[in-house]
């Protein structure tokens, strides 16, 4: 047992303390059961009741301290490190920014990608990147965005910047075609977390209009290849 | 006491050994449980560690192009920080990198910034700062090879905590405080 010394904060003390127990439920038991000579009735049955009501209480007893010792070693000691309180585990980028892409069925072509952002992340508005068809279409432009507006947020690091931090629809181009790859390109970071990102790509492959897309494929872009409006530096 | 009470009594005896035998199994199994349950984050650093240990044997281009193996700082405590210009978080915890290499170089900490970016804006940032510690740029597979070392969603910034002897102390996804450098140098 001298191998989980000093792993549990107070073993020690646990382990001194369930020996007490142990001893003081087996020596009740046996100076019991030494008392008074039982009837032959008693051997088969009473007996065993008493023996099972016993045991029942060691149990107990051995819960009720296992239950102390884990309040008592609770929180454990600190431990170097290890915030007080721990920031929620990030979610999975596409659990964080969960997004669709269609062709709008008005006849007039245009793209919408939704894009549920979840509470507690934002998504940078100029990290957007978006190709259809193999051509770049345009990153989003605050000014001439037809789709839901982004908000300023201040960035002790990167001043005023222009992120969705809810639920989006946006508007990324008009298309004649009916068959279209539109590319997403993007990035953002989870405040609840306190971590970011790093750039992602998604591409839609959109067959008929009116049908919302999932993402078909996961791949990391190469860096050199993202940032070209270089909104970090 | 006749034969047949005297069996009795065994066999009563004999299931009163049982429960406490069992009773006894009970509560090594809650001690154990208790112990599994205490000790459920070191178990998952410690099941990271070997991996966490490709860190140590890997090689980075610093930012004249020469390859560093971190094998350069063994017997350091080594902090080794994965970080990129276009995370807010990771520029915001850098400032204290660089105080805490100050504070602590004596007492043998040594802080490694693995930059997961292109290397004009780390350039221009380590000069802003006035970084006081090693920057090495880091090809972008390592985001995926972080998924393996504790951080399953291969985010930043990511910081590894390597004691003098190459033990694992800390693997923390998201920021580090000065004052958890200070508790480990202390």
């Amino acid at each position: 047992m001298n191998f989980l010394r000093g792993r549990i904060p107070s073993f020690g003390k646990f382990a001194g303390f369930m020996p007490v127990y142990v001893n003081r439920s087996m020596t009740a038991f046996a100076r019991k059961s030494a008392q008074r000579e039982p009837s032959p009735a008693e051997f088969s049955g009473e007996r065993t009741l008493r023996a099972t009501r016993y045991g029942s209480a060691f149990l107990a007893s051995a819960v009720v301290a296992f239950g102390v010792h884990a309040q008592l070693a609770t929180p454990p000691a600190p431990q170097a490190g290890r915030p007080a309180l721990a920031p929620p585990a990030p979610l999975a980028v596409d659990v964080a920014f969960p997004m669709t892409a269609a062709l709008e069925k008005n006849q007039t072509g245009t793209i919408t990608l939704k894009i549920d952002v979840q509470p507690g992340h934002y998504v940078y508005l100029d990290r957007f990147e978006f190709q259809r068809d193999g051509e770049a279409v345009y990153g989003l432009d605050k000014k001439k965005q037809n789709g839901t507006k982004p908000v300023q947020k201040k960035d002790p690091q990167f001043g005023d910047v222009w992120v969705y931090d809810a639920p989006v629809s946006i508007q990324v181009g008009q298309t004649k075609a009916k068959n279209t790859n539109l590319v997403v390109m993007y990035q953002g970071c989870s405040e609840l977390a306190g971590v970011c990102y790093p750039p992602t790509k998604r591409t839609f492959a959109i067959k008929e209009a009116g049908v919302e897309v999932a993402a078909a494929e996961v791949v990391r872009p190469g860096l050199g290849a993202q940032f070209k409006k270089q909104v970090s530096q | 006491m006749n034969p047949t009470e005297q069996g009795a009594s065994n066999v009563s005896r004999r299931r009163a050994l049982a429960l406490a035998a069992a009773g006894l199994g009970a509560c090594a199994t809650g001690a154990l449980g208790g112990y599994w349950w205490l000790n459920r984050d070191e178990r998952k650093s410690a099941a990271s560690a070997g991996e966490l240990g490709k860190l140590l044997n890997a090689s980075f281009n610093s930012l004249e192009d020469k390859p560093t193996p971190i094998s350069t700082w063994r017997g350091k405590t080594l902090l080794v920080n994965f970080w990129a210009t276009w995370c807010a978080p990771c520029r915001e915890e850098m400032p204290d990198f660089v105080k805490a290499q100050t504070a602590y170089a004596a007492k043998g900490l040594q802080i490694i910034g693995l930059a997961v970016d292109r290397k004009a804006p780390v350039e221009r940032f380590a000069r802003e700062l006035a970084i006081n510690y090693p920057i090495l740029m880091a090809d972008p597979a390592w985001l995926d090879e972080l998924k393996t070392m504790g951080n399953p969603q291969g985010v930043l910034p990511f910081s590894v905590v390597f004691g003098p002897s190459s033990e694992v102390m800390l693997v923390r996804v998201g920021k580090i405080k000065y004052s958890e450098i200070s508790t480990i140098m202390s």
